[in-house]
């Protein structure tokens, strides 16, 4: 008991680096999520019981009473409005831009269908202003869960690789307010990332039984997680519409080719390397069966060495990932009904955490208590059997999420899914094996 | 947006009123099956209607014989209880009022001195947006026809509140004023003194939005002017107009020569012809011509458009069109509100167009030609011959000359 105060009290404290963090000072972590996690809105530090937990809270590993291996091998998301855009760019390269190459005065030709044409490419870039492009691509990665005893206490350690891609650009309005939008636009800044990450994560779980009437156990764990991250991006010099009209300097400040240089060289030439680390701590009460208090302190210690050039001068700075403090509730309403049942697994959650969280959306934030706030429900229905179907709904940070899992013969995972943020909506899909 | 292109909405779909209620009923009926097991009450207990809400028999005598331990578990189920009703409230009612990322502030961004000049620029555009003055560039094809942007002189001269483009000019000299350029902000109170970082396309339209409200208000004045001494268009007293084709496009040379020239009604250029043909003719001849508020529209709109410093020399002897002696007369252009001349923002705007894009220097320069040609040529050097006399001609061709070989020398 004493130690599971001792170790509460020292997450909180750790807390308190967190409160002082500025936000200038850092780098998004670009957690790895699962789909589950995902469709339960991210309330997902008191649930906590697989492969998920090293990154949302590595003090659930200690439920989990077998090994667990799993291969994730493949997930895609994509944000809607990119999914939008492509699902319409061939029509539009058909109605738009056809007519208005193949017109001899795009500019003026009073013919209809080139000036409903001219309205539909304005529309289109109205349309581009407002939206946020996102791709984030996983590749094949492994987790392993592997249960033991430490002095007689439940306890497991668990170790997960994962790579992934991750792209997104937004157009930010920046600047005077012009009511005209073609005048808004000119100087608002074109934002583009796109990050390769690999992550080798280990962490370790110990449940400590207290034996209280108000408390039965409490699971301490602590993971960490090693970060090599190549990155292609404008953030920190980004350019605007304006500067695009100048093309010879653009080019050059921007997309300096030469002759016998390929994009793909460009890319190599300008990609960032950067390697960091970051560290987790984790607590998990149950207070009563079918109850679980989580408290989760993300990147309490982390560090990431980032380089960047501002015009000829080349930067190097030192960052961290955001620490993130998270409180979460989790109920099982059938097991605190003392009526469980094999048919069925019904999970409700709740967590806080703040608006900049784990990828650094601050910048993002709609200022309302929503931004903190993430719910989710599931419902399994025939868990551990041979077909089982999982369906979770959620609201993260205000906006919808929810998806499905399909599991069959126990090891292969399909899942589908939405998820919102404060950054745009996405849509996701994975394929993973777990036994 | 055009009617074929797919909506989205950006925002989820709420769920209708009648699933919230159907939601907060089921989760009533879900919290008093788990009050009656946590209490172990019969199934009937709380079925209001169906029984006295009194405890079933025995139940205070089992509580007392409850240990603490089992005691302290109780109430902390109860407390568990409450919280989740408190949790499905909230969470129900979060589902019920979404966020919206279009609701996100990004006002926030701003500098202190950008926030003050979005301000003055937005009582600027909102001034000529009520007057239908404001400029709209949505339609590319616009661009081409620029009788689809511009106001007409005569909707200039009938606007319903005439000192709008006023307004509008001292917002958007504010807007100057915020981000410090004090260069032209010869405000008489404190012009900021801040660096700013403004954009240049921000700083460009300012200029250019600014050059286009002084031409307005050079056209205004000199329509209504030319109405005569009746205030009305298309009388028999017209005196002037300004040309307004009915097709002008950059491409049309001569149409965008002829747009917003003045020029005089058949009837009086007869006179000024009639007079012309006399060899012994005087230049007062044909100030004679003017009455008094045409000679002072005249002057007005030089100083708005060039700068130039106009005078109505003094002809005691002669009677105006009005009936009036002619007196002088120099311009009565408000300082405090119009510091500079269309000239002035259209050199500045064009500075820094030739910075943000270099490559139209060619077509810059064309426009800028067009621009001598239809205020010095074919205004300012006709006026000097009607008897108005220029005391500063030479700066301002000048700097009409600069307007055009600036870019010719680079």
């Amino acid at each position: 008991m004493r130690l599971c105060v001792s170790y509460t009290l020292c997450v909180i404290m750790f807390a308190g680096a967190y409160v002082a963090s500025a936000q200038a000072d850092q780098e998004p972590l670009f957690l790895f999520r699962g789909a589950r996690p995902l469709g339960l809105a991210n309330a997902y530090e008191a649930i906590a019981d697989d492969i998920s937990a090293i990154q949302y809270n590595p003090a659930g590993l200690a439920q989990v009473d077998e090994t667990i291996f799993q291969l994730l091998i493949i997930r895609g998301r994509a944000t809607e409005d990119f999914i939008a855009e492509a699902k319409t760019i061939d029509q539009f390269i058909s109605d738009t831009i056809e007519p208005l190459v193949n017109s001899a005065d795009p500019l003026t030709d009073t013919d209809p269908q080139i000036v409903a044409a001219r309205q539909r490419l304005v529309d289109r870039a109205e349309q581009i202003l407002v939206e946020t492009h996102g791709l984030d691509l996983a590749l094949p990665s492994i987790g392993l869960i592997k249960p033991l005893t430490i002095a007689d206490h439940k306890a497991a350690v668990a170790i997960s690789f994962y790579n992934h891609i991750f792209a997104n650009a937004r157009i930010v309005e920046t600047g005077l307010a012009w009511a005209d939008p073609v005048m808004q636009m000119l100087d608002n800044p074109i934002l583009y990332r796109v990050t390769a990450q690999s992550a080798l994560a280990t962490a370790l779980s110990v449940e400590i039984p207290v034996g209280q009437s108000y408390l039965k156990a409490a699971n301490l764990g602590v993971g960490v997680r090693l970060i090599r991250r190549g990155t292609f991006t404008d953030v920190n010099n980004p350019f605007a519409i304006e500067d695009i009209l100048d093309t010879d300097q653009f080019k050059q400040n921007y997309f300096d080719l030469q002759d016998d240089d390929s994009f793909a060289a460009l890319v190599r030439k300008n990609i960032d390397l950067k390697t960091g680390y970051s560290a987790d701590l984790g607590t998990l009460f149950f207070p009563v069966d079918g109850l679980r208090v989580g408290l989760a302190l993300r990147n309490v210690l982390s560090n990431i060495n980032v380089e960047y050039s501002v015009g000829e001068n080349l930067i190097t700075e030192d960052r961290r990932f955001p620490p993130n403090l998270v409180v979460s509730v989790a109920a099982q309403p059938l097991t605190l009904l003392a009526k469980p049942s094999e048919l069925l697994d019904l999970t409700v959650a709740a967590s806080l955490d703040k608006p900049n969280g784990d990828d650094r959306l601050g910048d993002l934030k709609l200022n309302s208590y929503r931004d903190s706030i993430h719910l989710g429900a599931e419902i399994i229905l025939t868990p551990k059997r041979w077909l089982s179907l999982a369906v979770r709904t959620g609201n993260n940070q205000g906006f919808l999420t929810f998806g499905t899992t399909l599991r069959l013969f126990r090891f292969i995972d399909f899942n589908f899914g939405r998820y919102g943020n404060l950054e745009a909506d996405w849509w996701f899909a994975s394929t993973e094996i777990s036994f | 947006m055009a009617e074929d292109m797919p909506t989205r909405n950006r925002t989820m779909n709420l769920p209708p009123f009648r699933g919230i209620i159907i939601l907060n009923l089921y989760q009533m009926v879900l919290y008093r099956e788990i009050a009656r097991h946590l209490l172990e009450l019969p199934e009937d207990y709380l079925a209001i209607g169906k029984k006295p809400l009194t405890l079933p028999e025995g139940m205070s005598h089992n509580r007392q014989a409850i240990r603490p331990k089992a005691v302290i578990a109780v109430k902390f189920r109860d407390c568990l209880l409450v919280f989740l009703v408190i949790v499905s409230i909230v969470s129900t009612t979060i589902f019920a009022g979404c966020s919206n990322r279009d609701k996100r502030a990004e006002s926030n961004t701003l500098t202190p001195a950008l926030q003050e000049a979005d301000a003055a620029l937005n009582r600027a555009q909102v001034a000529m947006q009520g007057a239908g003055i404001d400029v709209q560039l949505s339609d590319i094809g616009a661009l081409a026809r620029l009788e689809t942007i511009l106001p007409s002189p005569m909707k200039l001269g009938a606007l319903e509140d005439q000192q709008v483009i006023q307004d509008a000019i001292r917002a958007m000299y504010q807007v100057l004023d915020a981000i410090g350029q004090s260069q032209v902000a010869r405000a008489p109170q404190n012009p900021a003194q801040v660096d700013s970082d403004i954009s240049d396309s921000d700083l460009l339209l300012t200029h250019i939005h600014l050059a286009y409200l002084y031409v307005l208000e050079a056209v205004r004045i000199s329509t209504i002017a030319g109405w005569g001494e009746d205030g009305k268009p298309d009388t028999n007293d017209d005196f002037s107009r300004i040309a307004f084709p009915a097709e002008v496009t950059f491409e049309d040379a001569k149409a965008l020569e002829e747009i917003y020239s003045f020029e005089l009604t058949e009837r009086i250029q007869a006179i000024f012809d009639a007079i012309e043909a006399d060899k012994n003719h005087r230049k007062e001849d044909y100030l004679q011509l003017f009455s008094q508020s045409q000679r002072q529209a005249i002057v007005d709109a030089l100083r708005l458009l060039l700068g130039a410093e106009v005078k109505v020399p003094t002809f005691a002897n002669l009677i105006g069109s009005d009936g009036q002696p002619i007196i002088e007369q120099i311009h009565t252009v408000d300082h405090n509100i119009c510091r500079q001349d269309a000239l002035f923002h259209l050199q500045a705007a064009l500075n820094i167009a030739r910075k943000i894009a270099p490559d139209f220097e060619q077509a810059i320069d064309e426009f800028n030609e067009i621009i001598v040609e239809v205020f010095a040529e074919d205004f300012f050097d006709q006026i000097l011959q009607w008897g108005f006399e220029g005391l500063n001609n030479q700066e301002v061709r000048k700097r009409l000359d600069e307007l055009i070989t600036s870019v010719t020398e680079r």
